[in-house]
């Protein structure tokens, strides 16, 4: 036998491998696929309804076509993965995940059922991207808003995604989760996990129509308030916005907020100065003792654009505005500290410093935290550094 | 049979894609969460004394390891143990095809059957083989410079991407030293560097035996850098309970790659770099399985191609019916009943005998 006939043999069964290769994948050529940009995820009657926002290929996203940008299939299954399937009972094509940037939640879901059937589903599941971004929606189904006519962007998915990115960069309130993040925190168990809620702002109904972005200022927008807060796989709250700004804070997801306090002048209760935050650290430091005490640091680093105060930011004033957002702040923290408290749940990650520091002493407090938690004394310190004030240090108001 | 040579180089590039088959998508040490990197550092330190005690074998006698079971136990049981080393290098190559068999129909082709992919992919292995160690050799120099190329450009765009998270790594050292053991013993010792055992029959192709000894170990330290540069970048991205519990976590953190939403899913990179790496593995035990069987009988070298890769198609397909199973085998059975007594049992009890006859003769 002769080196030829083994190269013979071998091309010969490759390519009736192609064809066959070829064959199998054809259904999912690229322009035979549905691309679901967002899912969306509701409870009815203890059953499962999945809604999937498909983008619609025929409409273009810069010209000035008449066509929505997509659309939503709703379905209903006891499983997720049911539900999925009877969507194919009215869908002409496969649907695509890979491309999938938003899993959306309701609220009343994650309050009795709790996420943990969601992040098993995207975790099994090869077909979903691992780098989806979840949110939950408050007091709206899931539905409404992947169904709500959006300006800027047609497919509101990627209006979500859009508004998700900007405000983690430029107001600080809210940060990307994705289903890893959830998942460790549940299986870990030494911080309680915490989603970014959506709400629809406006008249519901109205929203639902093209006319929506008929006007300059829409009548009904999303707004991304803050964070959605969990008892292990249950949710149990919403922090308003001032509170996600801290909780994010504390998860070292946020650089830039705004901090605003009233004027160190006891006769300006009524009048404001912003603080442009551009560094933000903080730090939670464990220390032993019979029951658990943490040091909070916090260093804010800013500059000041605004301000309505009658005296000037120069040298001995600055210092009394730098005592107040040190008060404002520490008195925020508190407030979260407390809410936390109330409802039970280390959210902050109090839990977590001391596992890392001390894994076997985490073990010890592990069993009993809920308790120990509710007991345990928080120091704060916070720090506030205000090296640059704009392009003038003296008053401009005469 | 005619002397080949494989430059220093060459070889080092081999072993460096052998070790990285299969560990590099299938993570090494993740079950120990963030204390893998104690895994990964022990156990390649554990690596190069199994390579040393493998080439001091080879370079002490100048022989291949199945000229030597000749030599040391005498024609019938050596030439038993010589067929039990054919079976054992076609059996794990086959788990290696599984591997990658899996992993396809896992990430790029969801509708495929799975023979289709194990079948192209021996169809490789049998043409490459045919060719000879030298084509081998060459085409691994290619391929490494590729694959290190492919896994920098994973490692820089995941430090670079959102999900990308330092704290995940925390804590440190978690001081759990009985879960750190009983992931090394035998696993991560028999996987990856046991299984070079395979190059004891590659080892005295090359000619400049002083480069082999110096030289050699070097391919060790640089796969556990990658390694652990891939393995600590996977717990940044997922957090190590998450990457514990994928199949293939490796996969799963690419695909969290997002770069101003620009450069997303490079899961494709993974794919090649694990079809790079997978057939140097595969290839090289092929190769050790021909040699084996070269010094049992004088058979038509291209039939042998054929009849062994045929061998090789149908324990892909039978060896395992699903991918549990097959992880069952390949990490609870497989390294305490065949690797240990294959890579560590048979050949020290072939030092010791070689080592007895060499005295007596001597006297």
């Amino acid at each position: 036998m002769k080196h030829s006939k083994i190269v013979f043999i071998i091309m010969f069964i490759a390519i009736i491998a192609f064809f066959v290769i070829g064959n199998t994948v054809e259904s999912q050529l690229i322009n035979k696929l549905a691309i679901v940009s967002a899912i969306g995820v509701d409870m009815e009657e203890e059953q499962y309804v999945i809604s999937v926002q498909v983008v619609s290929p025929s409409s273009d996203q810069k010209g000035a076509s008449e066509e929505l940008g997509a659309v939503v299939y709703k379905e209903k299954g006891r499983t997720i993965t049911e539900a999925f399937l009877k969507l194919n009972n009215s869908i002409s094509r496969t649907l695509f995940f890979d491309d999938t940037d938003i899993l959306i939640l309701q609220d009343k879901l994650l309050e009795t059922k709790g996420i943990t059937d969601i992040t098993d589903y995207l975790i099994l599941n090869p077909l979903v991207s691992t780098n989806i971004e979840i949110l939950v929606s408050k007091d709206v189904t899931a539905n409404t808003i992947l169904r709500t006519v959006t300006p800027i962007q047609k497919v509101s998915a990627l209006r979500i995604k859009e508004i998700l990115a900007n405000n983690q960069i430029n107001s600080g309130t809210t940060f990307k989760m994705y289903p890893s993040n959830v998942q460790n925190d549940l299986l870990n168990n030494i911080k309680q996990t915490a989603l970014p809620y959506i709400t629809i702002q406006g008249d519901i109904e109205k929203g639902l129509k093209k006319e929506n972005i008929e006007e300059y200022s829409p009548s009904t927008i999303f707004k991304l308030n803050g964070m959605a807060v969990f008892k292990e796989d249950k949710l149990i709250g919403f922090l308003d916005d001032k509170e996600s700004r801290i909780y994010s804070m504390f998860q070292k997801k946020i650089t830039r907020t705004l901090l605003t306090v009233t004027c160190p002048n006891p006769d300006e209760e009524d009048k404001f100065v912003g603080l442009n935050v551009t560094d933000l650290n903080s730090k939670i430091t464990f220390e032993e003792s019979t029951i658990p005490t943490f040091t909070v640091d916090v260093k804010v680093e800013g500059e000041i654009r605004e301000s309505q105060c009658s005296k000037s930011v120069d040298y001995p004033n600055l210092d009394k505005i730098k005592k107040r957002y040190e008060d404002e702040m520490k008195k925020d923290i508190e407030q979260l500290i407390t809410k936390s408290k109330e409802m039970n749940s280390d959210f902050i990650g109090f839990g977590k410093s001391i596992y890392l520091a001390n894994p076997k002493k985490w073990e010890e407090l592990a069993k009993n935290w809920d308790q120990s938690y509710k007991e345990s004394t928080i120091k704060i310190n916070v720090d506030v550094n205000i090296p640059l004030t704009g392009d003038s240090m003296s008053n401009v108001s005469p | 049979m005619k002397k080949q040579t494989i430059t220093p180089f060459q070889l080092n590039a081999l072993l460096c894609l052998f070790l990285l088959g299969s560990t590099v998508v299938l993570g090494l040490g993740l079950e120990v969460e963030e204390d893998a990197w104690i895994v990964t550092l022990l156990s390649s330190s554990v690596g190069i004394l199994i390579l040393l005690f493998y080439i001091y074998l080879i370079a002490k006698y100048e022989l291949n390891l199945a000229e030597l079971l000749i030599k040391g136990f005498g024609k019938y049981i050596g030439k038993f143990f010589v067929s039990l080393y054919i079976f054992y290098f076609l059996y794990i190559a086959s788990r290696v095809v599984k591997d990658f068999t899996y992993f396809i129909a896992q990430t790029l082709f969801y509708q495929v059957e799975f023979w289709l992919i194990s079948i192209t992919f021996i169809c490789i292995v049998a043409y490459g083989s045919s060719l000879g160690i030298e084509a081998l050799a060459r085409t691994s120099e290619i391929l490494f410079f590729l694959v290190i190329l492919m896994l920098l450009t994973i490692i820089a765009f995941s430090i670079l991407s959102d999900p990308f998270d330092l704290s995940n790594l925390l804590p440190v050292f978690s001081n759990n030293w009985g879960a750190i053991f009983q992931s090394m013993f035998p696993e991560r010792i028999t996987f990856p560097y046991g299984e070079l055992i395979a190059f004891t029959l590659i080892f005295p192709l090359i000619n400049d035996k002083k480069a082999l000894v110096k030289k050699t170990w070097i391919a060790i330290p640089i796969v556990t850098f990658l390694i652990l540069i891939l393995t600590e970048i996977t717990i940044a991205m997922l957090g190590a309970k998450v990457a514990a519990i994928y199949t293939f976590p490796l996969v799963k953190a690419i695909e969290q790659i997002d770069i101003w939403d620009f450069i997303q899913h490079l899961e494709i990179l993974s794919v090649f770099t694990f079809f790079f790496v997978g057939f140097i593995k595969v290839s090289i035990f092929f190769k050790a399985a021909l040699y084996s069987a070269h010094s049992l009988v004088k058979f038509d070298k291209t039939k042998l191609i054929l009849l062994f890769a045929s061998i090789l198609f149908l324990m892909a397909v039978f060896n395992s019916s699903s991918l549990p199973q097959h992880f069952y085998i390949g990490l609870k059975v497989i390294p305490e009943y065949i690797h240990l007594p294959f890579q560590f049992g048979i050949p020290i009890l072939l030092f010791l005998v070689l080592h007895i006859r060499f005295k007596l003769n001597k006297n």
